[in-house]
């Protein structure tokens, strides 16, 4: 399209007005690259246009402008309001809305199940130790009363041991041990006799138990006549020594079984141990 | 007067200005413009206070869609001019400027108006007698386009004449108005 005829079609008119299609736009600008100068006839179209309205109409109030210019001022303020609000406001909708705090409950739930799991399994594993630890604790106690009994033994024992010994020791005493006789050839006994305090102790090596109405007499042979010392029984495993009667200037002692209680004169048939000082 | 500021300024300057948020640029912008883009919405409204409220909301628009302005793809004023129509137009269609035309209207009726098809604005009778002189096809096409933003296929629709007589009829219609502005 030629220069002269382009400005005589109209479309420079419809161009400034802003009536024109996309496709004559494209003409329009492509014409203006063409021919720059065609701009000063834009220019004074704009020009007669602007006047031409000016013309059908009054002006604006006078106080409009700065009017104008307050509410721009106020815009911008706004805008930045608003931008720091806009900024709260995205803080805000953090806050849960339904969904999410539905699903926090769901979440709240699915915790407080795990804890109660977890601590079920806490406590059934404490259970467990806790009865472990108690029937460690009866064996324990068994065991305990057990050592205890046992110490108790042993305490008596070496009391019996303990006093023995002290028997033994004491310089003053003298050991007859009394041998089995014909009736019984195997069993012993010994006499732990004090010549400075006359006391006598029986210590049972081997006798046979006697039978349930009888009962071991001693007796001590003081100027050729038997003297009664008492009655014992025989304890089994016992290392005790048991203490007779006192006596002086012995010159024998024997063990006859006599009935229970014993006999004021001794059964010499049933004779068991003699010995001699 | 006027014409000489407006032959001074610098638009592309004024389009950095106004890009750079510079508020000179929009006092200059108000100067040159405001009373043509009021002239266009007073046009649409036919009410002064209203006109001006729209006016500020159009310069307020502006300021805020100027990055959006190509100056390779059209001519500011004419971009200017679409966002006063177009906020005039929505004016147009809410409930509350259909009610007032309709007080508006009965009271036209009552003081004896011409009628409500071409309402006359009483402030502009000393300036329209001047381009009323246009005959009444030109002021047509020229309301159409200009201060209702018809497109030319819209023009040749509602007038019912083709596509290339509205161009010629533009440039006829502008030619004439030149003729009647400049004497």
């Amino acid at each position: 399209m030629e220069k002269e005829e382009f400005i005589s079609s109209g479309l420079l008119e419809l161009y400034v007005l802003g009536a024109l299609s996309s496709e004559d736009l494209a003409v329009v600008n492509g014409m203006l690259k063409k021919y720059p100068d065609l701009l000063e006839e834009v220019k004074q179209l704009e020009r007669d246009l602007i006047d031409y309205a000016e013309k059908k109409s009054p002006k604006p109030s006078v106080g409009l402008k700065n009017r104008l210019l307050d509410a721009l001022d106020s815009e911008e303020e706004n805008q930045l309001i608003n931008s720091t609000t806009t900024e709260e406001s995205t803080i805000k909708s953090i806050a849960p809305t339904k969904s999410q705090s539905q699903y926090g409950m769901w979440l709240m739930m699915a915790a407080s199940i795990a804890l109660l799991i977890v601590s079920l399994i806490f406590n059934y594993l404490q259970y467990q130790d806790i009865s472990k630890a108690k029937s460690v604790i009866a064996s324990l106690n068994e065991e305990r009363s057990v050592l205890a009994n046992n110490l108790d033994t042993y305490k008596s024992s070496f009391e019996v041991a303990e006093s023995k010994i002290q028997i033994l020791r004491d310089t003053g005493n003298v050991t007859i041990p009394m041998k089995g006789v014909e009736l019984s050839p195997n069993s012993l006994a010994l006499i732990h006799w004090n010549r400075n305090t006359n006391e006598t102790f029986i210590d049972i090596a081997s006798l046979p138990q006697p039978p349930s109405e009888m009962q071991y007499q001693l007796w001590a042979i003081v100027d050729g006549q038997p003297v009664d010392l008492g009655v014992f029984d025989v304890i089994d495993n016992s290392l005790a020594m048991q203490q007779m009667k006192t006596i002086g200037k012995p010159q024998a002692f024997a063990v006859t079984l006599e009935k229970k209680g014993g006999s004021p004169a001794p059964t010499l048939e049933q004779m068991y141990v003699l010995g001699t000082v | 007067m006027g014409k000489e500021v407006k032959q001074l300024h610098d638009e592309s300057h004024l389009i950095q200005l106004l890009k750079s948020r510079d508020k000179a640029g929009m006092s200059m912008l108000y100067d040159n413009y405001s009373h043509a883009l009021f002239a266009v919405i007073n046009q649409v409204l036919n009410n002064q206070e209203l006109s001006e409220d729209v006016l500020q909301e159009c310069f307020i628009k502006i300021w805020k869609k100027i990055e959006s302005f190509d100056s390779s793809k059209g001519r500011l004023y004419t971009w200017m001019l679409n966002i006063a129509r177009n906020l005039s137009i929505d004016v147009t269609r809410s409930k509350d400027f259909k009610k007032s035309q309709k007080v508006q209207t009965i009271d036209n009726t009552v003081y004896g108006s011409e009628g409500t098809v071409d309402p006359i604005n009483v402030d502009t009778i000393g300036l329209t007698d001047v381009v009323d002189q246009l005959k009444p096809e030109y002021q047509s096409i020229i309301k159409l386009i200009y201060f209702q933003g018809y497109t030319q296929k819209e023009v040749s629709e509602e007038l019912d004449i083709p596509l290339g007589t509205v161009k010629t009829r533009v440039k006829a219609a502008i030619d004439k108005l030149r003729n009647v502005i400049s004497r």
